[in-house]
């Protein structure tokens, strides 16, 4: 990162210089931390970071309880349900429970929560950066693509990102440099460079090249021969290496006492509960992991702090996993090359079936043209017009960016221009239904040229505002105390958002141009004869309406000269139907329902005459089985209500038609039939009619079919809270047409095979997850409490926060909105004696060390 | 029984012979008591049974029992598979027990015919041969020296590379072709053993403490198709028998999904099948005649290995067998009877083996039966070619092995079955499984058995019935008056006693000069049953200990303390009867007494280490005493302070006071 002077000027391009941000959290984040805020090298004291960083985090402490580090182990996929049913088993080998440590530390001497699940989406990259900020989604799907540029977002891919960190070009995963870019901090970013410690993982800042190093040396230096043996006959497993040598570091680290936040990793059980349903193997897995919070637990206890630590395990989403059913895949991709799917060339970030491809072994791809046979316009020309992007990494939905439709009708029209097909009345007659085309689009296009001018004025003016500063850093010989203090990286994160800016700005500039020939073409110009070239490569367009997507145009109709095949999706996708299902428990039509964003200026019917709503989200499963969830602020917390409707359609004009429809079973997110639905007493009518927060329908549905649904959807189709800016430009330019929602034991994934298990929707399956703690005596964190009241991954952030008396950094999605999970916070209970003297605390409650042992770049 | 000769090789038809049929049921006129026509009484209705019959001297034999269908054989409820003798010394726990030679009974030993015709290099071109009738069943391993087989694997590449290669084209040749069938057939025999005892390990009934052994035998028998497999410890076994069944649990799921997915793209139907009510093994490929005239636009059979049947002649104009299924109007299959549904015929196009790893394998091609049989044959045939006539190594002409490297690499990428281990293993469990499944349509059957080897069709029910005689045959002469089990039971015990009296130098001697003499002379060991009851028992509680202190940083979180403190009880007895000769459980006593907060367990760990007083326990002793961290009770400074005390009566004398 660089310092103050270099990443305020960033910032602003991102964060707040074209329309009005606040920039106080990142002023706030780099003075604070010194692992953000060492600007230019040499200018400030080492210890006067430390010292900043104390004072601005330092929060009055409660005389009876002190947290002073935590340890947060982060399990990819597990859910409470899986661990409940290993907690209950006993293993004939050892007398004991199959989890043994858990019990003990969380179950007997902890605190359980048994309700803790996923807002917004359950899919792993989206639910961690909720818990590793407490601020509402800005990132959707393990990929997104920006639909201007087709840039793709590939937070889950780490091979481009250690080469580029390698040659000095980058520094963060591409998901933390999103959030940076928005202002938003992580958790980790509380505590200075010296004072944490962070596992590989999504949302990873910096790389540690000794782990990987000493990972392979110690896998043989660590073993006898005999071991060697064994491993060589029944198979090596190299996979393992790095996650033991991370156990080596991390419990290295424990003895450390200035270290106040250690994370760690774990992606072994969603990898197996991915690959098998067989119980007998995810449990092996589970007590592996068992152990190894044993082995932490015992590292705990023998360091310095270990009274006043707090071990965690948190996990991201759950798995619908089931014994006795393969989940099975539907071959999304497949179906949008088709006809039937619109013949479309597919642009996805890895290669379908990558498992029988030599390209598949290639780790640097992030963009795949899947070109289709079937393409109604466009044969041959997959490469240049790609008019779907899909995120392949779906799981149990999938997002669909479909090119505008507008554009997929202007160049066929334009192709009828060029290929001269038709008399004179014929091809005026195309011109004339591509210049209406043009005119219906143009107020839409127009202002978004404005907007688009006005982004990248402001941009350019920053870029030559920030480069010289940050280039004049490219030569700098760091000494051996700027990287203990991770200027170094500091000044690559500076090297990395420049670039970003550059490529934002030379892909925006592009498609400003496309823009203005679109806007600028005539009547004469399409009838002169000379080739035209509107619809620009490679680029989608603006987001379709609900009105494209219902004609959506795929093709020239070839029994009437100058018309248009069209679609609608909605209807299309929700009648797919399968011949083979095998299994009695799947249903045929792999598609729960469709999702997408519904224009609240279009809702001219809102019922009741009440207030018009912010934003509403429509839930498509069938023409008579639809839902709009509704979303308002009005004072404090959101207010959510799921309306059942009919019928809904859009007019070209933008105007939304529906009807009322009666609560009835099988209407998306089946609430009313379902008897989990906890309405607190009041009728369910009553209560489904009405408003009410995310918490209180969190605790409405948390043991429904589908838990956190409502709210969820919300979090993962609407901007929360709207966004401002060239950063929240960029956001909505990667947003998705829809998103499709598999049915229960369905999946959309079609990079290989998931048939263990699958999550992405919100069935409580995948949305329940795991949230455990247990603390030292000091920290006066309860001991055998089971916490039925449901929480979400918003209470995450804040609670680890308060446990450690932490004020959350300013960020510029502005306060976390969860609530702090009150009953983990410490109860009156008298103290062991201070820590050992040997171990002198942190001048201050806040974990700030004098002293940073080393840098994270070894 | 199904013969797998059609399978291209002379071992494997050799195998299939032995191994399938041997699992096959006899209905057959047998010899001796069963040829005089006395039935084998039919059993409940239980599918595999373990049964343990005892021998002289407290040994017993352990024989995994197979039910017949009655669609196959009239005559016999069910069938012997597999025998292994378990050495308990007559006591009845687990701590005396040993696992000693495995038999697999539906195999018998090859004739000097049979052998003679294994080295004869593109044999299998022309002949199948006929499985051995040979009465002598075949011997997989010893349990309790599995090292044997490495040692003997390592010894025949020694010489193969330093005496014969250099010998000449024929006989380097010959004693290639020799070798290779002869581990095929190895590997297919251990692959049946397999699928019995996977069946055994699933069955209720199974004892809970017999399954501990029959997984660790499972174990075993796996690791017979790795060079250094016979070197792995046994305490490594179990963990190696549950990743090789997650791992067939992850192909069987990711081949499921994946033939599902292409037969949906591909408008065919797919339907798995599971032969006895466990995971779906295998799964059959159909296709509807009537969508024969109306195929899809694109046929993509690269992961079928089929051709594609809608615009296949022999599909078009299929005579064999068929089956006709329910369809909605949507051509899903239905449950026949449902309103409106429609009855369409079907065609079997293929059957696949799921569990093969990344990709299915196919075993049965109906448009094409002969196509596995010359797809395995020209890949034998090639092999033979380029190791045995052109003499090609992978050393001298390593850019050869190279490039062939890279294309198996590249095949192996666009789906091809390319594990010829992993392919003989999924044809020898399908045989086991068409001999002894009792759920699959019995026509269904009859045609996958006609398609997987054409040739013997007519003699079919003939030579399930042959070979499942053969079976009885060959457990009751391991069973019989003439048994040779209480030899072979004795021997093992001496060449146990001979581990406990002799260190390696001394055992290595002795084999040396068993060599030199070529096998006139030979050290008899007299066995004392007291001496390997005591090394049994030290040597199972060590092996416990082991696993208890390596499992966990804090022993009283996730052991149930009693059993550790039984342990340590037996051993501080163990030690008290006899002084330790090898001490190799001393550092495993400090592991145990490191890795617990539990003063009950680290005061036996102590004692123990007190009472043997040996070179290697007081060092240990004297490594614990330095940690008084962890040793500040009372008691364990006293245990700690006799830590250099030469003997360990002073100790059993503390051990007394506590």
């Amino acid at each position: 990162m660089i310092g103050g002077e270099l990443r305020n000027p960033v910032r602003a391009v991102m964060g707040g210089g074209v329309v009005a941000r606040p920039l106080a959290w990142n002023r706030a984040v780099v003075d604070a931390c010194p692992t953000r805020g060492a600007a230019k090298p040499n200018t400030r004291p080492p210890l006067r970071l430390p010292g900043i960083c104390g004072l601005l985090l330092l929060v009055i402490a409660p005389v009876h309880a002190e947290t002073r580090r935590v340890v947060i182990i982060k399990v990819d996929g597990l859910s409470d349900e899986r661990i409940e049913r290993a907690l209950h088993e006993t293993d004939p080998r050892t007398g004991r429970s199959r989890l043994p440590w858990i019990q003990r530390l969380f179950v007997d001497e902890g605190v359980r929560l048994r309700n803790f699940y996923v807002r917004g989406i359950s899919l792993s990259v989206p639910s961690w950066s909720l818990l590793d900020t407490g601020h509402p989604l800005q990132i959707h799907g393990n990929v997104e693509f920006d639909r201007y540029t087709l840039k793709p977002y590939d937070y889950m891919n780490f091979f481009p990102f250690y080469v580029d960190y390698a040659m000095s070009r980058r520094v963060d995963m591409p998901g933390v440099e999103v959030l940076d870019d928005g202002g938003i901090p992580l958790l980790l970013d509380h505590f200075a460079l010296a004072n944490r410690w962070q596992s590989f993982e999504l949302y990873q800042r910096g790389v540690r090249w000794t782990t990987l190093g000493r990972s392979l040396t110690n896998r043989f230096a660590t073993r006898s021969i005999r071991d060697l043996i064994d491993e060589w006959a029944t198979g090596f497993q190299m996979s393992s290496s790095v996650t033991e040598q991370l156990e080596r570091e991390l419990i290295a680290k424990l003895a450390d006492p200035h270290i106040a936040y250690l994370d760690y990793f774990t992606g072994d059980f969603d990898h197996i509960a991915h690959l098998t349903r067989d119980w007998p193997s995810q449990r092996e897995v589970l007590q592996q992991l068992d152990t190894f919070i044993g082995r932490v637990a015992v590292a705990i206890e023998r360091s310095p702090l270990r009274d006043s630590t707090v071990l965690v395990v948190v996990s991201d989403h759950g798995m619908n996993t089931s014994d006795d059913v393969f989940s099975q895949g539907y071959d999304l991709l497949g179906f949008f090359k088709s006809r039937a799917g619109g013949g479309h060339h597919v642009v996805t970030n890895r290669y379908p079936m990558d498992e029988y491809k030599i390209r598949g072994l290639y780790p640097f791809i992030s963009e795949v043209v899947n070109a289709s046979p079937d393409s109604f316009y466009l044969a041959g020309e997959s490469k240049q017009y790609p008019t779907a992007l899909l995120d392949l990494d779906g799981n149990e939905r999938a997002c669909v960016y479909l090119r505008n439709s507008a554009l997929n009708a202007i160049q066929i029209y334009e192709q009828l221009l060029n290929e001269r097909i038709g008399d004179k009345a014929a091809r005026v007659g195309v011109a004339r239904a591509l210049m209406a085309e043009i005119d219906r689009r143009r107020p839409q296009w127009t202002s978004s040229a404005a907007e688009l001018d006005f982004q990248l004025s402001a941009l350019r003016r920053n870029i030559a505002a920030i480069a010289p500063g940050v280039e004049s850093q490219k030569k700098t010989r760091w000494t051996a105390e700027d990287r203990r203090l991770g200027r170094d990286q500091e000044a690559r994160r500076g090297f990395a958002h420049l670039e970003r800016m550059r490529a934002y700005e030379h892909g925006y500039s592009a498609y400003r141009a496309a823009l203005k020939r679109l806007l600028d073409v005539t009547e004469d110009d399409l009838l002169s004869g000379k080739r035209l070239d509107l619809v620009p490569q490679r680029f989608m367009g603006d987001l379709n309406s609900i009105y494209d997507l219902q004609n959506y145009v795929i093709g020239p109709d070839p029994a009437t000269p100058g018309a248009l095949l069209r679609i609608d999706y909605f209807d299309r996708l929700a009648s797919i139907q399968v011949r083979n299902t095998v299994q009695e428990q799947l249903s045929s039509n792999p598609v729960d329902f469709i999702a997408t964003r519904v224009p609240v200026e279009g809702l001219r019917r809102y019922p009741n005459g009440g207030e018009s709503p912010d934003g509403a989200v429509w839930l498509y499963a069938a023409p008579d089985r639809q839902g709009l969830v509704l979303t308002k602020t009005t004072t404090g917390r959101p207010l959510f209500r799921y309306m059942p409707v009919a019928n809904l359609t859009e007019d070209a004009s933008g105007a939304i038609q529906f009807e009322h429809a009666a609560w009835k079973p099988g209407l998306p997110l089946h609430l009313c039939e379902d008897g989990n639905l906890d309405t607190g007493g009041v009728s369910r009518e009553e209560w489904l009619e009405g408003w009410h927060t995310d918490l209180e329908w969190l605790r409405a549905t948390a043991r429904a079919r589908y838990s956190n649904g409502v709210t969820g959807i919300v979090e993962e189709v609407l901007e929360q809270p709207p966004l401002e800016g060239f950063y929240a430009f960029t956001r909505r330019a990667a947003e998705s047409d829809f998103i499709v929602f598999a049915r229960d034991h369905w999946n959309f994934n079609v990079r290989s095979f998931n048939p263990g298990g699958n999550h992405g929707s919100f069935l409580r399956a995948s949305m329940l997850s795991t949230l455990m703690f247990n603390g030292g005596v000091r920290t006066g964190t309860p001991h055998g409490l089971e916490v039925e009241q449901a929480y979400d991954s918003f209470s995450f952030a804040p609670t680890i926060l308060k446990l450690l008396h932490i004020e959350p950094l300013p960020s510029a999605a502005g306060p976390m909105p969860g609530p702090v999970i009150e009953q983990v916070l410490p109860q009156t209970r008298s103290l062991p004696p201070d820590e050992p003297s040997s171990n002198p605390p942190p001048s201050s409650n806040a974990p700030v060390s004098p002293e940073p042992p080393s840098s994270p770049s070894e | 029984m199904i013969s797998l000769s059609a399978y291209g090789t002379p071992a494997f038809g050799r195998r299939a012979c032995h191994v399938l049929l041997g699992a096959v049921i006899l209905t057959l006129p047998l010899f001796g008591s069963l040829a005089n026509g006395e039935t084998v009484p039919a059993q409940d209705d239980t599918r595999v049974r373990l049964e343990t019959r005892p021998i002289a001297d407290g040994a017993e034999l352990w024989t995994v029992f197979v039910a017949l269908p009655p669609h196959q054989s009239h005559k016999f409820s069910e069938m012997p598979v597999l025998s292994v003798i378990r050495d308990t010394l007559g006591e009845s726990d687990p701590e005396c027990a040993r696992m000693r030679d495995v038999w697999l009974l539906t195999a018998g030993r090859a004739s000097v015919t049979h052998r003679v015709a294994s080295a004869i290099p593109f044999l299998y071109l022309l002949h199948t041969p006929r499985p051995s009738d040979s009465p002598e069943a075949v011997r997989l391993l010893d349990f309790g020296n599995p090292a044997r087989q490495t040692e003997v694997a390592l010894l025949s590449a020694v010489v193969q590379g330093e005496m014969l290669d250099p010998a000449g084209r024929a006989l380097r040749t010959t004693s290639r072709s020799y070798r290779m069938n002869d581990a095929e057939d190895r590997g297919a025999r251990a692959a049946e053993a397999v699928a019995a005892l996977a069946e055994v390990e699933d069955d209720p009934a199974t004892p809970t403490g017999a399954a501990g052994d029959l997984e660790r035998l499972h174990a075993r028998l796996l690791l017979t198709k790795s060079l250094f497999g016979g070197l792995v410890r046994d305490q490594r076994l179990a963990s190696y028998h549950d990743r090789d069944a997650t791992e067939t649990t992850i192909y069987v799921g990711h081949n499921w999904d994946l033939l599902r997915q292409v037969a949906e793209t591909d408008r065919l139907y797919f339907e798995p099948l599971s032969f006895y009510g466990r995971e779906p093994q295998y799964a059959m490929l159909w296709v509807r005649r009537q969508d024969l005239a109306t195929g899809p636009p694109r046929f993509d059979g690269r992961l079928l290995h089929i051709a594609d049947p809608f615009r296949s002649a022999s599909a078009a104009h299929w005579r064999g067998y068929t089956e006709r299924w329910s369809f909605d109007d949507a051509g899903r299959r239905v449950d026949p009877g449902q309103a409106g549904a429609t009855v369409n015929e079907v065609i079997p196009l293929a059957l696949y083996s799921l569990g093969h790893p990344h990709v299915p394998q196919l075993l049965v091609n109906f448009q094409d039966s002969g196509a596995p049989r010359r797809r395995e044959s020209a890949g034998q045939a090639a092999e033979e070619v380029t190791s045995g006539i052109l003499g090609l190594s992978p050393i001298t002409h390593w850019n050869y092995f190279l490039a062939r490297t890279v294309i198996e690499f590249v095949r192996r990428r666009h789906g091809a079955v390319s594990d010829r281990t992993e392919r003989v293993r999924a044809w020898a469990e399908l045989s086991y499984a068409l001999s002894t499944g009792a759920e699959l349509r019995p026509g269904l059957r009859d045609a996958l058995a006609r398609h997987i080897h054409v040739p013997v069709f007519d003699e079919q029910q003939e030579r399930l019935d042959r070979e499942a005689s053969l079976a009885w045959k060959r457990y009751e002469r391991l069973t019989g008056q003439e048994s040779p089990l209480p030899a072979i039971v004795q021997k093992r015990r001496e060449s146990e006693q001979r581990g406990i009296e002799h260190n390696s130098a001394t055992r290595f001697a002795f084999a040396a000069l068993h060599a030199a003499t070529l096998g006139a002379w030979s050290h008899r060991e007299s066995v004392e049953s007291a001496e390997l009851e005591w090394a049994r028992r030290m040597s199972w509680n060590r092996d416990f200990l082991d696993s208890v202190a390596r499992s966990t940083p804090a022993i009283e979180v996730t052991w149930d303390t009693n059993r550790v403190r039984d342990s340590l009880d037996e051993v501080n007895r163990l030690v008290k009867i006899a002084p330790v000769r090898r001490d190799d459980i001393s550092p495993v006593l400090a592991r145990v007494a490191m890795n617990t907060e539990d003063d009950g367990i680290r005061h036996l760990c102590l004692r123990a280490l007190n009472t043997m007083a040996t070179d290697r326990s007081r060092r240990v002793l004297a490594s614990l005493s330095e940690r008084s961290d962890r040793f500040d009770c009372p008691v364990c400074r006293q245990y700690l302070a006799r830590k250099a005390e030469p003997a360990g009566a002073a100790a059993s004398q503390l051990a007394g006071a506590q």
